[in-house]
């Protein structure tokens, strides 16, 4: 019997390709390739994360139990982020959040909750002060994006931390490709608006 | 003091610098834990015949057994049927005589209930072509209840596929 693959090295539809026959491995690939960027996606749209890991999870559990629909000819990624965007936008539409704070959920009422509703940046700087300036910077961006429109959000993220092309953002968001235009250019606007301050 | 904005270029360094932050150690663990099983189409068919199949042994056999002769006589009959074509339209023609009244039966019956009495008294007097019509009404019914429902499903499901 021939070794398993090493799936590391498959590109995504092999490995959708092994999940499809039912492979543990394959799902665990799936989720270890896509788990930050979609848990980023998220919590940056519902700003919880505790709700956004509990979304994160929908949304995977939800492709990897229809991923015998999967195509190859689709970018896995790109089924991944639709979902990931359709669940914080239903999140959204239940219970609205309007503030951002890297220090914990704005309904955290407790010590507990609002170190189980804050997260760590996963990169550091090099000194304190470089550190308490990137955390201001880092938490000035988080905030400004926080107060963008969701549909803003979800391309603006798109487009910069997941490094998407405006055709794969308006294919993700089943959106037409000069709305995905209009909304980043007007995001950007909105976000020069919203970070004025840090220029002094 | 007054505030400049920032440059576009600066708006776009800060975006792109945004870190991915990662879930909880424990997350694949929960989503694998929370996938079902990738089956087979026939998987549960498979599992429900085999929750048929009885634990005690001697139960097996005698099931086996049953299966067997009934298999046998099955095949029997029809190969039967098949060299004596006479009988076997005599049984046929008998047969669908009585299919065609219980099938009249349920007609009237689902008329009766659908559209009332009336209309089960007037599609009976205009016979053949009543019930054709009749029938093309109530199936034309279903054929758009079952439309809605396929529209509304798909709507939803579309949502979230590839």
């Amino acid at each position: 019997m021939a070794p398993p693959p090493d799936l590391t090295n498959l590109p995504d539809a092999g490995v959708a390709a092994l999940a499809q026959r039912g492979r543990e491995d394959a799902f665990r690939e799936i989720v270890r390739r896509y788990e930050r960027p979609v848990f980023s996606l998220i919590y940056r749209m519902v700003r919880d994360s505790a709700a956004a890991e509990d979304l994160a999870q929908d949304a995977f559990i939800k492709v990897l139990n229809h991923i015998d629909k999967y195509q190859p000819e689709f970018k896995l990624s790109s089924w991944l982020f639709k979902i990931a965007n359709n669940v914080a936008i239903d999140h959204l539409r239940r219970r609205q959040l309007h503030t951002v704070s890297m220090s914990g959920s704005p309904d955290a009422t407790s010590a507990e909750e609002i170190e189980a509703t804050s997260f760590e940046l996963a990169d550091t700087a090099d000194s304190p002060l470089d550190e308490i300036e990137s955390r201001e910077i880092g938490s000035a961006i988080e905030r400004a994006i926080g107060k963008l429109r969701p549909e803003y959000r979800s391309c603006i993220l798109l487009r910069h931390v997941e490094a998407r092309s405006y055709e794969e953002i308006a294919a993700t968001l089943d959106l037409p490709l000069g709305t995905v235009k209009t909304y980043i250019h007007r995001a950007r606007i909105e976000l020069r608006a919203l970070l004025q301050h840090l220029r002094e | 003091m007054q505030h400049q904005p920032l440059s576009p270029d600066e708006v776009d360094r800060l975006l792109d610098d945004l870190p991915r932050l990662a879930p909880s150690p424990a997350f694949a663990d929960r989503v694998v834990t929370g996938v079902r099983a990738a089956e087979p189409w026939y998987a549960p068919f498979a599992a429900a015949a085999l929750r048929l199949v009885p634990a005690a042994p001697w139960l097996r056999i005698v099931m086996t057994v049953t299966a067997s002769v009934m298999a046998v006589a099955a095949t029997s009959a029809l190969a039967w049927l098949a060299f004596h074509p006479d009988a076997a339209g005599d049984i046929f023609s008998r047969t669908g005589k009585e299919a065609t009244t219980v099938a009249a039966g349920v007609m009237r019956a689902a008329i009766e209930g659908v559209l009332g009495s009336g209309a089960a008294g007037m599609v009976e007097s205009h016979g053949a072509a009543g019930a054709a019509i009749s029938i093309a009404v109530l199936a034309g019914a279903a054929c758009l209840a079952a439309l809605a429902l396929g529209r509304l499903t798909t709507a939803r499901r579309a949502r979230d596929l590839p």
